[in-house]
């Protein structure tokens, strides 16, 4: 099975490169049966993936532990059910993991294009065939995960402990594809450069597909952050590490771009600066990619670290030379629009604000993550850069995003005058100056925590007022609120949808100023039997636990909680040590109850014996709202995406 | 297994030829214009 699954990879990577040559010739030499046959190969180079990761599957299923992969990433006693997170857990794996969402996302957007739009695709196809014929090539040549083993060990060695989480179901193959998935808009606007129609149809099918990577990247990364949260046991959720960062960068770059899309789409213009945003995002995600797989800064996400690090650094180059060139060469025809913002005080104004504030946090993250090698080429010594550099540079754009998230929405095309703002402003103004001086009473004080929460209340009442006067319109023929509000949720999707994402926003920005900045820990030895109280709650340390999956022992601490002030409602908790012999590693899952005003989170620091342990006691107020937001972003996002026929129908 | 495999992946590439080289094989000169 494992030449079988390398030969058809060898026969995909011919396949893609008849594709790619014969889009290209097609393209330049107008041959339509160069673009026939090219068509051909582009959809047989799936299913030579797909034939590849089944081989690979099945490899896994059987314990096929001659194949190198197999026995490094899963062992007799693994859980069948992993063989899905094990398949991507190494390098080689998610390298054929990407492949295959590259190939089938390339698929399905060439399939369902627009006949007038799937004729400018050639040189967009050529392209996406190189990208996988550059996967195959390192796959074949440098990272086979079909690799044979002359000796056959009689088990693997097991998947990675920190692995073995239900978030890893979904966070690596989100954060993969999308990442892997923006190639395709970075394509779509390559494409949409042989067309000088300047057709909508090229707007809709950017934004879909800028839509779809947006969502998935960030499911992903909320996911990731949820992983750590509950797996990693350091209280956390985010911790600028390179590899997190290298997935927000694209993502706060493709958010401008999804606003941006819009201004082209209604006034013509900001062709030149979309085209550079995705470029941008389309360089940052390789980055990404190049960092991930052995690249110069040192992560905690060492799981797929290679020594593969300089071919994507090349391919990166290459792709940063191409799109810097086609930008040079199209600049003629990109900047031809006569439109200008004509008033600061527009809905463009305030996007082309927005874009710039989300391009310069993306920038400023990156100058964080590049800092460590720019300071030895400099200084011979590695610098990192740490959590607050990322804290105190990023935070306040973002606090002036969501200011803009709640202002931007109001304003209108070409441009608004001052009153007409105030007015629609001022019920937001009056009921958050409300809310302010409630939370000044209530203690909350210090400077950027407040600001931050009035901003959300202020964007929040905004949100909140605009549906309540679309739903009052509609309310004409109707007493019932419900259908109303139903109603005008759907006339205008793309902006209710909108509107959706950004309450998710909103939440995520609760809960992060609120674990921020009013996060409290305490570090305690506790005995069997022994309470404690620690900010109102009362902690019972019951026992502890040990049980053997195979080699690997995992001991439990089991804790009873309740409210001081409550004590007859008790929750119980548990928190778990693991410790994996054949990874030399200790895996540690905390204990969180977990409500809409704080979790109260505790880590097992240490097991000194059979009675006795460490604690980290944290409560983390408003930390629920984070994870609350990621279905509410993914509601937004279905809102927007959802086809206009269902409205016909 | 091995040879069954074998087949199968002899049937793919004689098959993944014919269909590329096909549209070379039908070709039309006006398909061009």
């Amino acid at each position: 099975m494992n030449n079988f699954g390398f030969y058809i990879m060898i026969l995909g990577l011919i396949l893609s490169l008849h594709s790619s040559l014969f889009f290209f010739l097609g393209q330049i030499k107008n041959k339509k049966v160069f673009i026939i046959s090219a068509q051909k190969s582009f959809y047989l180079v799936i299913l030579m993936v797909i034939i590849s990761s089944f081989s690979l599957i099945y490899s896994f299923l059987t314990n096929d532990f001659a194949n190198v992969y197999v026995a490094n990433h899963s062992s007799l006693d693994m859980n069948r059910a992993l063989t899905l997170v094990a398949f991507y857990s190494g390098n080689e794996g998610s390298l054929l993991y990407i492949l295959l969402v590259h190939v089938i996302l390339s698929g399905i957007m060439y399939k369902f294009a627009p006949n007038n739009i799937k004729n400018k695709l050639n040189f967009s196809c050529s392209i996406l065939a190189v990208i996988t014929s550059f996967y195959l090539f390192v796959m074949i040549f440098f990272a086979n995960p079909f690799q044979i083993s002359e000796f056959i060990p009689n088990d693997g060695k097991g998947i990675n402990p920190l692995l073995r989480h239900p978030g890893m179901y979904i966070h690596p193959p989100l954060l993969m594809s999308g990442l892997a998935s923006i190639s395709i808009p970075f394509v779509l606007c390559q494409g949409s450069l042989f067309d000088n129609s300047n057709s909508n149809q090229w707007h809709t099918i950017l934004r879909v597909w800028c839509l779809f990577s947006w969502a998935v990247l960030g499911t992903g990364l909320l996911i990731g952050a949820w992983w750590a949260y509950t797996i990693l046991g350091w209280g956390g959720y985010w911790g600028w590490d390179p590899i997190e960062n290298v997935g927000l960068m694209p993502w706060l770059v493709l958010t401008a771009l999804i606003h941006s899309i819009m201004v082209e789409e209604r006034r013509g213009i900001f062709r030149l600066w979309n085209i550079i945003l995705i470029s941008l995002t389309f360089v940052l995600a390789l980055l990404g990619t190049f960092i991930n797989r052995g690249g110069p800064v040192v992560s905690v996400h060492s799981f797929a670290a290679s020594t593969l690090g300089f071919l994507f650094l090349i391919f990166m180059i290459v792709m940063t030379f191409y799109s810097v060139i086609s930008i040079i060469y199209n600049y003629k025809n990109l900047t031809n629009n006569e439109n200008k913002i004509e008033s600061y005080l527009s809905r463009e104004a305030s996007l082309l604000l927005n874009n710039i504030l989300l391009v310069v946090s993306s920038l400023i993250i990156l100058w964080g993550v590049i800092f460590p090698v720019v300071s030895i080429l400099f200084n011979d010594t590695e610098i990192s850069v740490s959590a607050p550099y990322f804290d105190k540079t990023a935070g306040p754009i973002f606090l002036f995003i969501i200011i803009l998230m709640g202002i931007g929405p109001i304003l209108s095309w070409r441009k608004t005058t001052k009153k007409a703002v105030i007015i629609r402003l001022l019920p937001s103004i009056i009921i958050t100056t409300l809310i302010g001086l409630y939370l000044y009473i209530s203690g909350i004080k210090e400077f950027f925590p407040f600001v931050s929460f009035i901003s959300i209340f202020f964007v929040m009442t905004i949100i909140i007022r605009e549906w309540i006067g679309g739903t009052k319109s509609r309310m004409s023929n109707s007493y019932n609120p419900i259908p109303s509000f139903i109603n005008m949720i759907v006339s205008n999707r793309g902006r209710n949808g909108g509107y959706v994402v950004h309450i998710a926003i909103l939440a995520l920005a609760f809960g992060v100023v609120g674990t921020k900045f009013y996060d409290e820990r305490l570090d305690v030895n506790i005995s069997v039997s022994e309470e404690i109280e620690f900010k109102g709650y009362s902690i019972l340390f019951k026992e502890t636990t040990q049980e053997f999956i195979g080699e690997n022992s995992i001991t439990k601490a089991h804790f009873e909680i309740s409210k001081v002030s409550n004590p007859n409602k008790i929750n119980n908790i548990t928190a778990m040590h693991s410790y994996y012999p054949n990874y030399n590693q200790i895996s540690v899952r905390s204990g969180i109850s977990s409500t809409p005003v704080e979790d109260l989170y505790i880590i097992p620091k240490d097991f000194i014996d059979e009675n006795n342990m460490t604690i980290r006691v944290a409560i983390n107020p408003l930390a629920w709202w984070i994870w609350l937001s990621g279905p509410i972003l993914i509601l937004g996002t279905l809102i927007t995406l959802w086809p206009n026929k269902m409205k016909r129908n | 297994m091995e040879f069954i495999l074998s087949i199968i992946f002899l049937f793919l590439t004689i098959s993944s030829t014919i269909i590329i080289l096909k549209p070379f094989i039908n070709r039309n000169d006006q398909d061009d214009k």
